[in-house]
């Protein structure tokens, strides 16, 4: 442990986490009372608890509001009652005219969808570690293609690093969860949007269009492929050729 | 599949002020709040995604202000978060020097309440600086304390998601974490005022 580390901030913060004895407690209490500089010390160590406190809550909603906005775009419509037997045939007639124009429509859009989904991606790969570098477990249970284990670990925790939301979401395109791996993906750009750091930002983009593209949200997904095309310095930016984005424009205007 | 669960006031603000079943009553919000304050937003000179941001700074303010005991109930859950929005999206406007007051439209059935002044809403300035600090420290440290301040787990949870040799390990790990907290925030004298009242205000 650091030399510098004194018994005093060491005994400050087991007080702060409520792990000392009553009577240690009250010896702490009574020098809370005396000396100043203890004092100052102990405050300053509560202020970063609770920075601490305000990060994790800040990512919680973050994360959920992600999740959110993939829920509210599948909108739920309620079911009237009551209708006349006249508006009743109407309504069921038009409705089988709309089904087979959309069950014919929904046929091609997701077959182009799919073929160009399927020509562009590719399993992402995490870069080699050196052997002494420590791998967290929601890495290596992803270097073992163990997906469903990549999800689970990642659900599991709030304190989730830019790393292991882009995990999470390639492991969810993988299952093809189109869904989960949207609501990860956006997780990472939130995260680095409010952050000085821009850790997965340009992977998350690139499979992040890839997902949209899965999920007909086309878009979306011509809107980041752009942004990466013009970014020369993008990771992806040989990935984003003009075939591509022709293609995606052509879903837009279908 | 998820279900999808509501609750009565009393049981969300509890919720809220133990942080079991977090997630699921911030969903809650999202589900029976956002659409009808997004459209607030979009009224008053606002995007789509500044209804998004803005509602995200009202979750986050309001689960704040029950778990500092600010929140007494004396109006309904949807009406205070309603006031939240509202004061939240008109400072943003006088941010960024748009003269809104006279023109501002809401639905006029909304009950409204005026915020109690100790109430401190810290600027989306302010807060970016928090988590820019907190980023300061590097991913472990950041977990560690995340897992225990944040998420309240045990050393032997937290060894259970961390790598570490024993929990003796994680808990000097974590000393070290907070104190470096420390020292980040102490090396920023101004910044450290305005947390001081960000936080415990």
């Amino acid at each position: 442990m650091d030399n510098n580390f004194t018994n005093n901030e060491k005994i400050l913060i087991d007080y702060i986490d409520g792990l000392v004895t009553p009577e240690q407690r009250l010896s702490i209490e009574s020098r809370l009372k005396m000396d100043e500089n203890f004092q100052q010390e102990y405050k300053n160590l509560i202020l970063a608890k609770e920075a601490v406190r305000n990060y994790g809550l800040v990512r919680k909603v973050s994360l959920v509001h992600q999740k959110m906005m993939v829920e509210m775009q599948s909108p739920v419509k309620n079911i009237s009652t009551g209708r006349n037997m006249a508006k009743m045939v109407s309504a069921v007639a038009a409705a089988v005219v709309l089904i087979v124009a959309g069950y014919w429509f929904f046929n091609m859009q997701q077959v182009s969808s799919e073929k160009i989904f399927a020509s562009n991606y590719k399993t992402y790969e995490i870069p080699v570690v050196r052997d002494n570098e420590q791998q967290s477990a929601i890495v290596k249970a992803y270097s073992n293609k163990d997906y469903n284990s990549v999800i689970k670990i990642a659900e599991v925790s709030t304190s989730n690093t830019a790393q292991d939301y882009f995990l999470a979401g390639a492991a969810a395109l993988e299952l093809k969860d189109t869904a989960k791996a949207i609501a990860n993906f956006s997780t990472v750009l939130a995260i680095n949007k409010n952050s000085s750091q821009s850790t997965y930002n340009d992977e998350a983009e690139y499979y992040l269009a890839l997902a949209y593209i899965q999920n007909n949200n086309n878009k979306s997904a011509d809107s980041l492929l752009q942004k990466i095309k013009q970014d020369v310095e993008h990771k992806y930016n040989s990935f984003v050729t003009s075939k591509l984005i022709n293609q995606v424009e052509k879903l837009v205007k279908n | 599949m998820e279900v999808i669960k509501n609750f009565p006031d009393s049981e969300l603000v509890a919720n809220l002020r133990s942080g079991k079943r977090m997630e699921e009553s911030i969903k809650a919000i999202y589900r029976n709040h956002f659409e009808s304050f997004s459209w607030y937003v979009q009224n008053n000179n606002g995007s789509r995604q500044d209804a998004e941001d803005v509602f995200q700074e009202v979750v986050v303010s309001f689960i704040e202000l029950v778990q500092k005991d600010k929140f007494r109930g004396d109006s309904s859950v949807k009406t205070f978060l309603y006031s939240l929005n509202r004061h939240l999206w008109l400072n943003e406007l006088k941010r960024r020097g748009r003269a809104l007051a006279r023109e501002e439209k809401y639905d006029k059935n909304q009950d409204k309440v005026e915020l109690d002044p100790s109430y401190i809403l810290a600027s989306r300035e302010e807060k970016q600086k928090l988590m820019r600090l907190v980023e300061e420290l590097g991913e472990n440290c950041r977990k560690i304390l995340l897992l225990f301040y944040y998420e309240n787990l045990s050393m032997k949870e937290i060894l259970e998601q961390t790598d570490y040799e024993n929990e003796q390990v994680v808990r000097n790990k974590k000393y070290k974490c907070l104190k470096q907290l420390e020292q980040i925030i102490n090396a920023k004298p101004a910044l450290k005022d305005n947390l001081k009242n960000l936080l415990n205000g």
